[in-house]
């Protein structure tokens, strides 16, 4: 395998235009080689294999490849009417599907190539500063896209600017030929008083070869600012997805964050939250559905260094058929950060005999004037409830697709942005196959 | 009733024959004496050592294999490193691995030679006189033993076929049950601690309860005084055969005298069709000072397999003592309909440290367990529960519930919970809950308002926060316990 990214690093390596980015790259590389893939025997990874990336050669996109998947360029297309939106197929921006025109007072939004030209000493602080941090020294596929960086958003708010319509990052992918990797790196900054809603989507389409997503995506959210983040990941259904999404929190700032997992083979999320100065408050909601011999893996972790921070996480999974997910969250509660308010709860649904859930909710907690819980619960339908749907005419796979759909559909209730909410229930109605029942499937969906 | 209950144990103290009280004056010590003197084997491990050691106990070719095969295994083995607390490295060549018991000229003579920090929480934890002796390791004459209780309970045991001797004498008179159980449920290669355990165990307890017989009595290691402070690599193997119910006590309350600074026990249980196992300890060994120097590493292999049908096994464990403790006494649920329960109070002060909680492995069908975890952390303390839950692929309709909850004192200490759950039926219910917090201020001020003072409103909230456990102790034990709480926790707060 190492071999081939030594091939593939230096054919990138020639293309970089930055002379200052090389060598940040050529570290970035040298630590992935080093670290290689991570294994099963590592505790982060114990029941996550990445064998199945481990064992392929996954070359990096080109423009040709691109504009071939863009023919498919209904699927790139930005999910609300009004949005602001930056599209990239396999990796490569699209600027004839993006649209970030008539921006407010105060708002960057580029695609990281060009922030490159325009914004060079920004775009250079950052990348040295996410190479000092201990992920790109510590976590392989941090490393591997930190190595390969070219693409990807670079946002940025002022002071007190607003973006009064929301952002939509799509990253549309498509494998033909040749297994392909892309590695989006996002760099979003809220400077005090800032205000975004941001929809981070990746779709994809099932080609020949399976395609890997490997982003990484960094928030950086000032005092006072506000943030909303939408995840959502449909990636086609041989696909892998490793993602890398940090949050760092100033004082009185807010972020909520909804995180709607469905797609790829394999997938994995792993979500940091920082709290670092007093008054940050933080919201973490998920929902993962998988099927088939699909693999989804969350790890979360809220870390509360200072006093006086309150966090909150929801995190909702429905397994079928002989799938499997992995849940992780762990609340830190860092020394003297007295008075955090913190609580977690994780409920999983089972709907098959096949399907596999590990889940582990962890605390580590330093400083005694706190208030944290977490709960953890798995179980399958309430075959008592099951009934009283039968006993109402209703047939049994039926009953049992309204049930499932209530549990899901929950956890979508706390998502403001309604035409965001709408399409995901009606992606669960279609799951679910509650869709034909079209009044039904209207009623429920309102 | 009070006073019965001083009574039974200042009974239960006494030893009952003159060579139980030969061996009762004696005491073990595995110090780090460089003389070596005579019946003390050199120090450091080696084949030549597990034979020795072997050989000195008499044991048959099967055992001595059992134990080289586990050496042989454990200088393959790493020194795990992924517990969430942090020791000196242990030098394992420079321990004694065995020592014949001490003479008694070494024990101290009288009471006045014990440390007064200890007798002063002899006296706060009620025990008698005669038993403090006893704990301390002091010499006792003869005059002590007039009434053999011990002897009585023994008859009393021996009437009903229940076996309950030590490990060495097991082996000389009930090889075939030894070699039939033994290392079933915690194999030689279990993990590094228990693979040394194997190679090198001294003694420890042997118990079998026959077919359909209920024992009598809470069975204790108090009745089996010769073989107290069997120590550093102990070894119990208890057998409930079909239908039958056994309560056994482990430790005790009382702060041991103890200069073994590495504890590798093992202890397996096993619970055919139909039989109950209780098994409570409590553990209260040397935590080191006040600035966390010395004080006891408690690295225990703790496992019970229920495999009979509709077995069940309970542990019940109150550990306030250890520099270090790291153990996850846990339930193999093999049978169908069979139950595994853990009731834990972990209480940390100064510089201690604990690692603890279960496993639950659901394997057969209808299984059942409950996980109630309460930690306690006080001074510059931490207090980690990690558990496993784990339902097996076959394992229908299994069902666990889990709360483990942890109490800060402090704001230097630290509590963390680390629970596992893997499943893989969806018919497994379980459920999970974990809080964190303090004692609140204001309970703390309804308390004082009604004159009772700081110390003791501490001691009734904790006792409070720790009651689901503690009810589950067998009554003359919970009593003891909920006093050994105020003292572990003593000076922590105000």
């Amino acid at each position: 395998m190492t071999e081939f990214y030594q091939k593939e690093f230096q054919k990138f390596q020639q293309g970089v235009q930055e002379a200052w980015l090389k060598p940040i790259q050529e570290k970035a590389f040298a630590s992935f080689e080093n670290m290689g893939f991570p294994t099963t025997q590592q505790e982060a990874w114990k029941y996550t294999s990445v064998k199945a990336i481990a064992e392929q050669n996954f070359i990096l996109p080109n423009a040709g490849s691109a504009s071939a998947a863009s023919q498919n360029h209904d699927q790139a297309q930005a999910l609300l009417e009004n949005s602001f939106a930056l599209v990239f197929i396999n990796g490569i921006f699209q600027p004839q599907l993006s649209r970030c025109n008539d921006l407010p007072a105060g708002v960057t939004i580029l695609p990281l190539s060009q922030a490159m030209i325009q914004d060079e000493k920004a775009v250079q602080q950052a990348f040295v500063k996410s190479s000092e941090n201990k992920d790109a020294q510590e976590k392989a596929f941090v490393a591997w896209n930190q190595a390969f960086a070219q693409e990807g958003a670079w946002i940025h708010l002022k002071k007190n600017a607003l973006l009064d319509r929301p952002l939509e990052l799509i990253y549309f992918s498509l494998s033909n030929g040749h297994a392909q990797v892309a590695h989006p790196r996002n760099f979003i900054v809220l400077e005090s008083g800032a205000k975004l809603q941001v929809i981070e989507s990746y779709r994809g389409m099932a080609g020949e070869n399976a395609y890997l997503n490997n982003s990484v995506t960094d928030f950086h959210v000032g005092e006072n600012a506000q943030l909303k983040h939408y995840r959502v990941q449909e990636e086609a259904a041989n696909a892998f997805h490793i993602a890398s999404l940090n949050i760092v929190q100033e004082r009185h700032s807010q972020v909520e964050s909804h995180n709607i997992a469905l797609g790829a083979a394999m997938a994995r999320l792993e979500l940091e939250a920082r709290l670092q100065a007093s008054g940050a408050d933080c919201s973490l909601h998920g929902l993962y559905f998988t099927r088939d011999q699909q693999h989804i893996d969350n790890q979360t972790s809220i870390d509360h260094a200072v006093p006086h921070c309150t966090s909150r996480e929801f995190y909702k999974g429905i397994l079928d058929d002989a799938s499997q997910a992995v849940f992780n969250g762990r609340i830190l509660v860092r020394p003297d950060a007295q008075k955090t308010v913190s609580e977690l709860s994780n409920r999983n649904l089972l709907l098959s005999k096949k399907a596999v859930i590990n889940t582990k909710p962890l605390l580590e907690i330093f400083a005694d004037d706190v208030k944290c819980a977490h709960g953890a619960t798995t179980g399958r339908l309430d075959e008592s409830q099951v009934f009283y749907l039968r006993s109402r005419g209703i047939d049994p796979q039926w009953a049992r697709n309204l049930l499932t759909y209530a549990f899901a559909a929950e956890s979508l209730e706390s998502i403001e942005l309604t035409v965001l909410q709408e399409k995901l229930k009606q992606v669960l109605l279609e799951r679910l196959n509650l869709k034909e029942s079209a009044l039904l499937g209207e009623s429920l969906a309102q | 009733m009070e006073a019965a209950e001083n009574a039974q144990k200042n009974t239960e103290a006494k030893p009952s024959n003159p060579e139980l009280e030969a061996l009762t004056a004696q005491d073990y010590k595995y110090g780090f004496v460089t003389e070596v003197e005579e019946d003390r084997i050199p120090k450091g491990l080696s084949e030549d050592i597990v034979r020795l050691i072997s050989k000195k106990k008499n044991e048959p070719a099967w055992l001595l294999e059992w134990r080289l095969k586990a050496y042989r295994h454990w200088l393959t083995m790493k020194e795990p490193e992924w517990q969430n607390v942090h020791y000196d490295k242990i030098d394992y060549q420079s321990l004694y691995y065995y020592a014949a018991p001490k003479k008694k000229e070494d024990a101290p003579k009288s009471l006045d030679e014990i440390d007064p920090e200890i007798r002063e929480t002899f006296n706060k934890l009620g025990i008698s006189l005669d038993e403090q002796k006893r704990l301390s390791g002091i010499a006792v004459d003869a005059v002590f033993d007039s009434v053999s209780v011990g002897t009585t309970f023994r008859k009393t045991l021996a009437e009903k076929g229940i076996i309950f001797c030590s490990f060495s004498e097991a082996v000389q008179e009930h090889p075939e049950l030894v070699k039939k159980y033994l290392g079933t449920v915690v194999p030689y290669t279990d993990n590094f601690f228990a693979t040394l355990n194997s190679a090198v165990f001294s003694d420890g307890s042997f118990c079998y309860i026959p077919k359909g017989v209920r024992c009598p009595m809470e069975l204790s290691t108090y009745f089996r005084i010769n073989a107290a402070n069997t120590g550093q690599f102990e070894r119990t193997l208890l057998v409930a055969d079909a239908g039958s119910y056994v309560s056994y006590l482990e430790g005790c309350t009382a702060p041991m005298r103890d200069e073994n600074q590495l504890h590798a026990a093992v202890v397996e249980l096993i619970a055919l069709d139909d039989a109950q196992i209780k098994y409570s300890t409590v553990q209260n060994w040397y935590p080191g000072d006040k600035e966390g120097k010395g004080g006891i590493y408690n690295f225990v292999t703790k496992r019970g397999n229920c495999k009979g049908q509709n077995s069940k096994i309970s542990w019940t464990q109150v550990e306030t003592g250890s520099a270090v403790t790291w153990k996850y006494p846990s339930c193999l649920l093999t049978g169908d309909n069979s139950i595994g329960e853990f009731y834990s109070v972990a209480v940390t002060n100064n510089y201690q440290q604990a690692d603890t909680g279960t496993k639950m492995i659901h394997i057969g069908k209808n299984t059942r367990s409950t996980i109630i975890s309460k930690g306690i952390s006080a001074g510059k303390s931490h207090n980690t529960y990690r558990g496993l839950v784990k339902v097996m692929k076959g394992a229908e309709n299994a069902r666990n519930y889990s709360q483990c909850d942890s109490l800060l004192m402090g704001d230097k200490c630290g509590a963390h919970t680390f629970p596992y759950i893997e499943i893989k039926n969806n018919s497994a219910q379980m459920e999970h809950e974990a809080t964190t917090s303090k004692i609140g201020e204001d309970q703390l001020f309804y308390c004082k308002q009604r004159g009772i003072s700081e110390e003791d409103a501490i001691n009734l909230i904790v006792n409070g926060f720790c009651k689901e456990v503690l009810r589950e102790l067998p009554m003359e034990f919970a009593v003891e316990a909920q006093n050994l709480l105020g003292v572990s926790l003593e000076g922590a707060v105000g």
